[in-house]
């Protein structure tokens, strides 16, 4: 067991580590950032209470992102999902509330394991071994369904690759 | 492009150790090309600030922990003032002693002799 002040300095330097990345994490997953405050506010919670029984066996990323996930599905279990998004993106650009809005609906269409490896791979950081072991998949299932969120994200948010030019058709080919 | 080549890529960006020779073939893939830049777009956008990120990172404190070294210097220099305030009172008080007339060690009281008129 840490001592209480270790575990606030653990917890702190947590926090400022992972902090943002959680957050986004579960905006990702609620779409709505009050219920994303609320949440992240519980991992935080957890890590505080965790942060003594905490060993560095396991990668902290990996241990804090584990925990915003048992949060999540916690959360998701009370049917706290919203759907409400009033409030608009940080200093954004038009451009980038448009392709923000894509892509959150993009990620919203897919499958909820394809979301949520994708989600740990990218937001956590997470090793597919470490998706794996959180999310009780196997490697090449993890590696498969963020590569099938990747193309389905892709599909949304950018414009198809251009056809090849059409020849030309001259008064020759009459 | 074959989705073996794409699949890679994907692995490649996520840190995942892939196959070197089938590395370069997957990069001579044109179609395999684009993806990896798709990936890399979206990669972007995941990675872009959400909504009300910035108010909550700089509100949050984290419940139970201790508290940060600012209120600690805040409530090191309270204790500072206090100390400092009680050291002038007793030191005021010692001074105004000074000019303090002597408190009476004894009281004599004179009581008027009788006194008869001839």
């Amino acid at each position: 067991m840490r001592p209480a002040a270790d575990t606030g300095e653990v917890a702190i330097g947590m926090f400022h580590r992972h902090g943002a990345a959680v957050r986004r994490f579960l905006y990702r997953l609620t779409r709505n950032p009050a219920a994303a405050d609320d949440l992240a506010g519980e991992v935080f919670l957890r890590v505080v209470q965790a942060a003594p029984g905490y060993e560095a066996r396991e990668r902290e990323a990996a241990w804090v992102f584990r925990i915003a996930q048992n949060v999540w599905r916690d959360a998701n279990r009370r049917r706290i999902r919203s759907v409400e998004d009033a409030r608009p993106a940080d200093a954004a650009s038009p451009a980038r509330q448009v392709e923000g809005l894509d892509l959150q609906r993009g990620l919203d269409a897919l499958p909820e394991d394809e979301r949520i490896a994708l989600l740990l791979g990218e937001m956590g950081g997470l090793s597919y071994a470490e998706i794996a072991e959180a999310t009780g998949a196997t490697v090449p299932a993890v590696r498969s369904r963020i590569y099938r969120a990747r193309q389905t994200l892709r599909a949304r948010l950018l414009p198809p690759p251009r056809a090849a030019a059409a020849p030309v058709r001259g008064s020759h080919d009459d | 492009m074959t989705t073996d080549h794409a699949e890679l890529l994907s692995a490649l960006i996520d840190r995942e150790p892939v196959d070197p020779d089938a590395l370069a073939v997957a990069l001579d893939d044109p179609e395999a090309r684009g993806a990896l830049v798709a990936f890399a777009r979206v990669r972007a956008e995941l990675h872009a600030p959400v909504p009300g990120e910035r108010e909550w990172m700089a509100t949050r404190q984290v419940p139970g922990a201790a508290p940060p070294r600012r209120q600690l210097w805040r409530l090191a220099a309270a204790a500072v003032l206090l100390a400092a305030g009680l050291g002038a009172g007793v030191f005021a008080e010692r001074y105004a002693a000074r000019d303090r007339p002597p408190a009476p060690a004894r009281v004599v009281q004179l009581d008027p002799l009788p006194v008869t008129r001839p």
